[in-house]
Order: structure tokens, then sequence, then C-alpha cells
């Protein structure tokens, strides 16, 4: 069978992976329909069987061995069926099945290294490594912006005054503040040991506290660790005015996203 | 023969989901009601900037995720949402909390609509306003005078000088109105508070023009965190649909202050919770279809007061318009419902009436259903629609775990409801029967990814019901 390849100029593979929440390879079966009554079907609609996933949302990774339906790129010469490719896409209907529309498609055999370097490592899926890579650059600029870079360990929380007097409401933000224990200055004025300062504080908003159950990952997170790491944490990015403490990870490293790049933090719902 | 439906409406292609979709919202097409859009804490299943909708066009026995809202970001996609379908024509609103663009000091309404539920269109933005909280949706059940309906959302308006925040936008609802598309916001807080009014703000329309609000109007604040509130339940009324000059005036109270207090000196700790639950803003009201005058009310608050750990149903009717009011559901025909949560209210076109409600009970969350047709003079018809605990892997993404709200409407003879609920798949959990669409098995009492092999942790889930006469 032909490889399908596309006719536009191909992008590099991060670059695809940054627009793609979604990519696998897969074979086309069907071209101008789709099963899924959801889904209004042109020319350019097609059916791909999975063969493998790429990379995906934790929802999606164990799509290999299903059909999706995609509204190919009017950008990219569709392929016939048959034809197996790599294909990038983002979401568009979820029902009894899926419907992705296609933002990128790359030859299969582009892939196939990252296909075959994944079954040498623990990575959980082909384009992890990519993934990381995108991360680290991401992380790279946030730090790049932040007025100061340590690393620390959690020994104290405080908990804010509220707001009396003002109005309150459901999606206030509960804030708290963290005294770090800083082990490592990667940048910023931060002094490191024998004076108070080298306890910094940062302002966080959590679930702790009054709120039982702590949200991560959304706008209203914090740098506030569940628990006090029992492990060497991660450096934490801080801004001087401590009303927006960034972390850099998930919790996992012991740390909640704080707040959206540049954002201000928020709780609302 | 009436018949229940229950359907768990994540669907199968999102079965490797386990985000907490909680606080759910329905409409119903009046004019089609097999057609459908629910609403809840969903993030895009993708990440993207878009919330989904869940729609169905079948009568709710399968659901499709369309990203449309704007606004959406990870873990909970839009905040506060709330939808509504006009009288004729398939015209979907929605009114919500915008995600992305609200903050911790300034939340963002926005109120949205689209000709067409089952668009893959982003929904278009009609009204962008700061202040505002908790935006609820109502529109008319028929056309009234102006052919088409109207729309209107309430919400508790913090950009509202005075501290008299609680306000209901309304809008004649025309499908194709460039933004704000006639929506006009009217303060209905007409008394003194101690700086604002509690976040929900209820509607309920009847045919004839005839428009209730209902709000906590919050006169006291003490405590820690300034978080035991002292609040009166006023009514307010519209005899004109809400949109005349100086509207939501037509109740009045013996002072001739706008609103009738249903209900005056509750308290309520707020932000208090009952096992990972909110506490603070229950609240619901109904209209029946037959006679504008009947209302109904409910509400919660915590009669052991400051010490107190109930969270209490509380049931109100008015035969005269809201101008005077009494307490129905009571004992001991009734059981008390003391720690009970998010009470909807609905009443069909035979003067049935709805009360759905969770409560906490023996260490469940418990979806109960009841219907009377004698205003609880004696025992309704009751439905546990849904008992679960909470699974170990659930809840843990913060309040407001099941929502501040669920939801329930009536299409003729017909209701319609949502709720969020631990999604366990288990059959001693719906005692009614229950509908998935995920990959479950009942068996092992296991959820399974779209493969069908690997096992999924349990979360919260949005349920549809659908009860037909």
């Amino acid at each position: 069978m032909p490889d399908g390849t596309p006719a536009a100029t191909p992008e590099s593979v991060p670059d695809l992976v940054r627009q793609a929440p979604l990519s696998f390879v897969g074979r086309v079966t069907r071209l101008g329909g789709t099963p899924l009554a959801a889904v209004t079907a042109d020319e350019r609609t097609a059916v791909v069987q999975v063969d493998e996933v790429l990379h995906a949302p934790d929802a999606f990774r164990r799509l290999a061995g299903s059909e999706v339906t995609v509204q190919l790129s009017a950008g990219l010469a569709p392929p016939a069926v048959g034809d197996r490719a790599a294909f990038f896409t983002k979401g568009a209907v979820y029902g009894e099945g899926l419907a992705v529309d296609e933002v990128g498609r790359l030859p299969a055999d582009d892939v196939q290294p990252h296909l075959t370097l994944a079954a040498t490592t623990a990575d959980a899926m082909p384009f992890s490594a990519v993934l990381r890579g995108i991360r680290d650059e991401d992380m790279t600029t946030h730090a790049g912006e932040a007025d100061a870079v340590v690393i620390g360990t959690v020994v104290g929380l405080e908990k804010l005054p509220g707001n009396e007097g003002r109005p309150i409401s459901e999606h206030d933000p509960d804030w708290w503040r963290a005294q770090l224990d800083v082990s490592h200055v990667e940048s910023g004025d931060v002094p490191r040991d024998g004076s108070p300062s080298s306890t910094p504080t940062a302002g966080t908003s959590t679930g702790t506290g009054s709120r039982s159950r702590v949200r991560d990952s959304r706008a209203c997170g914090s740098c506030t660790p569940r628990r006090a790491p029992t492990t060497s944490p991660p450096p934490c990015v801080m801004r001087r005015d401590s009303s927006c403490s960034i972390p850099t990870t998930a919790s996992r490293r012991g740390c909640s996203r704080c707040c959206r790049s540049g954002g201000e933090p928020s709780c609302p719902h | 023969m009436p018949t229940l439906k229950i359907v768990n409406i994540t669907p199968r292609s999102l079965s490797g989901d386990t985000s907490q979709k909680g606080e759910p919202n329905l409409a119903v097409n009046p004019e089609n009601p097999d057609e459908l859009v629910a609403t809840a804490f969903t993030p895009d299943p993708m990440g993207g900037p878009l919330a989904p909708i869940y729609v169905s066009t079948d009568g709710g026995d399968t659901w499709v995720l369309r990203s449309v809202v704007p606004g959406g970001v990870p873990g909970t996609g839009t905040a506060d949402i709330s939808v509504g379908f006009t009288p004729t024509g398939g015209t979907l609103y929605a009114g919500i909390l915008n995600a992305r663009l609200s903050t911790a000091t300034r939340l963002r309404m926005q109120i949205l609509r689209t000709p067409d539920a089952r668009s893959t269109t982003p929904m278009q933005i009609l009204v962008d306003r700061g202040g505002p909280d908790q935006p609820w949706v109502v529109t008319d059940a028929v056309a009234n005078g102006n052919g088409r309906g109207r729309v209107y959302v309430g919400s508790n308006d913090f950009g509202l000088s005075g501290g008299r925040t609680a306000s209901v936008d309304a809008s004649d609802a025309s499908p194709t109105a460039p933004a704000p598309s006639g929506f006009v916001a009217t303060p209905i807080e007409r008394r003194s508070t101690t700086g604002q009014d509690g976040p929900p703000v209820r509607i309920a329309v009847h045919p004839d023009g005839t428009v209730y609000a209902v709000f906590t109007s919050w006169q006291n604040r003490t405590g820690p965190d300034l978080r035991n509130i002292t609040f009166d339940v006023v009514v307010t009324r519209d005899d004109s649909g809400g949109v005349g000059p100086d509207p939501f005036r037509s109740l009045t109270d013996s002072n001739g202050i706008a609103g009738q207090k249903a209900a005056a000196q509750r308290f309520v700790v707020f932000d208090d919770e009952i096992d990972g639950q909110r506490l603070g803003g229950d609240l619901t009201i109904a209209v029946d279809p037959r006679d504008s005058a009947s209302v109904w009310v409910a509400w919660c608050d915590r009669v052991g007061g400051p010490a107190g750990v109930d969270n209490t149903l509380h049931l109100q009717h008015s035969a005269d318009r809201g101008r005077t009011w009494s307490a129905a559901r009571t004992p001991p025909v009734n059981s008390a419902l003391s720690t009970a949560v998010n009470p909807a209210l609905a009443v069909n076109s035979d003067g049935l009436v709805g009360l759905l409600y969770q409560e906490f009970v023996e260490d469940q969350w418990r979806t109960v259903l009841e219907l009377t047709a004698d205003g609880w003079q004696t025992a309704p018809a009751r439905q546990v629609l849904h008992q679960a605990a909470l699974s170990p892997s659930a809840g843990l993404n913060g309040k407001p775990f099941l929502g501040d709200y669920i939801r329930m409407i009536t299409v003729g003879r017909d209701f319609y409801g949502v709720f969020a609920g631990d999604n366990l798949p288990d059959n001693a959990n719906f005692p009614a029967g229950v509908t998935y669409q995920r990959r479950a098995n009942f068996v092992t009492r296991q959820l399974f990814d779209v493969d069908g092999v690997h096992r999924v942790p349990t979360s919260l889930d949005p349920f549809f019901f659908h009860r037909a006469a």
C-alpha cells in the first residue's frame, strides 16, 4: 500500500505535537463517510483504523484497534483508502466513537524511529520524549520570566486573612502562604541561608484548610504541597510580590500548578 | 403508566475519562423534546480552549460532546454554566462564567447563543460583563406575546453598587439580533443588605407573562471570615414578562417595597460542607403552569445555628402570587431532610409537583425525586434515582464536589432532570435502573477504558433522567 504522504510542506514532529493534542498511526479504511451519526460526512471525511497512538491525553491513550473519524485537512492532499500515515489531530465530536479534525499528517515512515525507540524505553507513548522536550522548552521560557527560581522545602503554611468586609463568593481563592527552606537558588535575589529571607514566602491559593479536596491543575491551584515533600522538591518559580507563585510542575512533584501563565489565579467554580 | 429512564451521559468514546463532572445543568427543546443539552464541569477532552456541551437528539438515550463554549480551561471546562432552549426555533442560550477570563477578584459572566445546539460552531457572545456570579438561564415554556418567548438570566452581580447584588438579565430572545440581543439587566434586590446577596438567583416563568425571581437577601455576616450568614428568602414578581420599563415590582411587601419575604432570618455557614459538598447556596422556585398564582420555593439552611451541622431543606407554597407563604412538606407526613442539598422544583402540566434533591444519609449521597399531586399533604411518591458513597478516587479535585446545583424541568407532563454522582457501575446504586454509554461492567463493578481492557478509576459523572407520563 502506498504511504499517505501529504502534499504540503511537512512540519517537524514537535511543531505538529504542539498543534495537535492527539496523534496516531493508522490506515484509512473509508473515505466520504462515517459510522457516527453525529458527524456530517463529506468528501474529506475519512475513517482511520488506529494502529498505534503516538501521543494523547490520558483518556485517549488506548485508541489502538479502534476506528476514528478524521475530517481531513483541506490543506493536505487526501489519502486513499488503504494508505497508512501519522495523523495529527484535535478533537471534534465525542460520542459513540471519536471524530477529530486533522491539523497535520506525516508519512508513517517518518515517525517509525519514534516507535522503534519507544519500544526500548519505559515511555508511555512514542512521542513521550517529544512531549518532555516541549515541556522543558516551556519551563525554560517560564523560568526566564520569573523573579526567582529556587529549590526549597516547604517548612510552614499560614492561612492568610480573609477578605473581611468585602463581598464573599464561592469562587473566592483560599489564600495560604508557604514558607520555603531554600537549599538552592537557581536565579534571583534570594539569600541561601543565615537570614530570615532564606525562608521566603510564596502566596498560594489552595483547597487546603477549610477546603478538604484540593483542585490541582486549575487556575486556582497553587504551589502549596498537599503534604510535606519527603524527597527533594522541585525548583519553585516565584514572583517577587508573592501574589502568584508558580511551581514548576504538577502535584506529582509536590506542588500544584498555581496560575495561568501571566494571569491572575482564579477559582471560578 | 409512567416510565423512568436514567442515563449516564458520558459517551463511550470518553470511557477513559476520570474528571470531576459536577454541577450539571439541562435544557430540553420544547418543540422537540428529543433534543436536549446538558452541561457540567467538563473540560475539553483534549485540552482545547472551548468547553463542551453534551447534546442528545434521541431523547437522552445517547449523548455526544461538542466543544462550543468559550472560556474553557483544564479541569472544569468553563466555570458556572446553565442553559435553556427558546420555546420555538431551537435556539440555545447559555449563561456562563468564563473560566479563562474570570480572576480571583473579578468574575466574568457571558450570555451565549447558538441557533443550533448540534453545531460545532462556537456559541456567540451576546453579553460580556464583569461582576456577576452563577448565571442561571430560564426560558419561556411557550412563545409569549412576542411570538418567540423570552430569555432570563438570574445572577448575583457583584458589579452592582450598594450591596444589592441580585439581578436578572432579560431579553425578548430574538434569534438573530446582534449582541447584546436586547438583554437588559435589572437589579431585583430593593432592601439593604450586609453588602451582598447570596449566589443563587432563580427564576420561574408562566405562559401568562408572570415571572418570579427568588434570591437570598443576606442581612448579617458574623463569625470566622464573616461566613455565618443570616438571610431572608425574597421572592419578586413581574406580571409583564420582565421586559417592561421598571420590571420586577409587581409584588410588594406591607411597606411597599418590591419583593416579599417567603422566609426571614434564616441561617447558614457559607462555604461549609457536608462530605465535601459545599453549602450555602441552595435555592429553587417553580410555578404551576395551570395557575400563575401557585408558586413553590425551596431552600436549605442550618436550623442548628452556628453550632449546628445540618443543612435542612424547607419548602414553601404561595397560592396568591407570592403575597403570603406557608410551609409545605412538613412532618409527620413527610420526613425531615436535614442533610440535603441542591433542591430543584418543577411542576408539570397536570399540576404534579416534583422536588429533586440530594441528601447525605448513611455515608451515601442519594439523589431523590419526590412527586406529589396534593402538595405533600399526603406522602409523595418517592424514587431514589442514585445512591452511592464517594469512591476513594472520586472527589479529589475540590469543592463543590457534586456541584452547587442540579436541575429539573418539565415539558408538558414529563419531567426531565440532571444530577451528578459517583459513577461506580453497581446496580445497587441505581434502584430505578440506569444505562451507561461508557464502558462499564455491572457484574465486576468496574469501569473500563475505550479498549474494554484497562480499568478506569471511578469519578463523578452527570446523569440524565426522564420521567415520561
